[in-house]
């Protein structure tokens, strides 16, 4: 067994390019592109509070059901790929289950240095829900 | 000329935050895309996807350049509509997700079909 002791890694070919084989030994991925630049989870009931992170140096609540994650590294651009998600339950027991569908989605213009997290009831009404997580992978500035 | 390091694990100088590079591979997203959905369809950022196809309103396929190995791949979504219309994306009813290609709905409150200013949707599993 081997392990490599380093701070960074950096393409030689490229620096931001890093190609890591599989398993198999043959396929590859690019790592940087591959990488998630920042995840987080949000517990949005009561006093929002950010439960884990990753490149999150702050959060906004800014009004029921929207908050934004500032982002300690920006983005280069903010065409970057966002997913969320959603728990039905919260931290504290509560279960928003038979509320029959929630809407996690964007409620501003993705932004390089903040991602605006938006959760809705189906109805349209906005609501504060535990456990909201976000990923987002695309270019550091 | 490319080099090839032959590692099983990296960690950082202190020998704290070791990774696995079997783990690295896993956990990286093999693919992404964030698509406009408005008007003539377009890429505004992906990695390892190809064309894209309008099929209708908020419904979209998507080619995966480099093909995962099967169609039991994980596939996230978000999305952005600039009339705050609480846009979210879906995976498309009765077309499942193949080696190859993705596709997916774009929905307003009430499920009706809208297209997004910005379609993401984020690939974790194994390549071909």
């Amino acid at each position: 067994m081997s392990t490599l002791k380093t701070n960074t890694l950096t393409g030689t070919t490229s620096a931001g390019s890093i190609l890591v084989t599989g398993e198999g030994g043959s396929t590859t991925t690019n790592l940087q592109q591959g990488l998630a630049k920042s995840w987080f989870t949000i517990n949005g009931t009561g006093t929002a509070a950010l439960l884990d992170s990753f490149n999150v140096g702050s959060l906004t609540d800014d009004a029921t059901g929207k908050f934004s994650a500032n982002l300690t590294s920006a983005m280069s651009n903010f065409n970057y790929a966002l997913a969320k998600t959603h728990a039905v339950d919260d931290p504290d027991g509560s279960s928003h289950a038979g509320d029959n569908g929630f809407y996690s989605h964007e409620g501003a213009l993705p932004k390089t240095t903040s991602v605006a997290s938006v959760c809705s009831h189906n109805g349209g009404d906005f609501a504060d829900v535990g456990y909201i997580s976000s990923s987002l992978h695309g270019d550091l500035a | 000329m490319a080099s090839i390091l032959r590692v099983n694990t990296i960690t950082d100088a202190s020998s704290n935050n070791s990774i696995a590079t079997s783990v690295l591979f896993n956990g990286s997203a093999k693919a992404w895309i964030n698509l406009d959905g408005t008007g003539t369809i377009g890429t505004n950022d992906s990695y390892n996807t190809g064309s894209i196809t309008d099929n209708g309103t908020g419904d979209y396929s998507i080619t995966i350049t480099n093909n995962m190995v099967n169609a039991l791949y994980s596939h996230t979504h978000g999305a952005y509509t600039a009339d705050n219309n609480s846009v979210s994306v879906r995976g498309s009813a009765g077309n499942a997700p193949a080696a190859g290609s993705i596709r997916v709905q774009c929905c307003a409150t009430g499920n009706s079909p809208d297209d997004a200013d910005q379609a993401c949707v984020t690939i974790h599993g194994d390549l071909a």
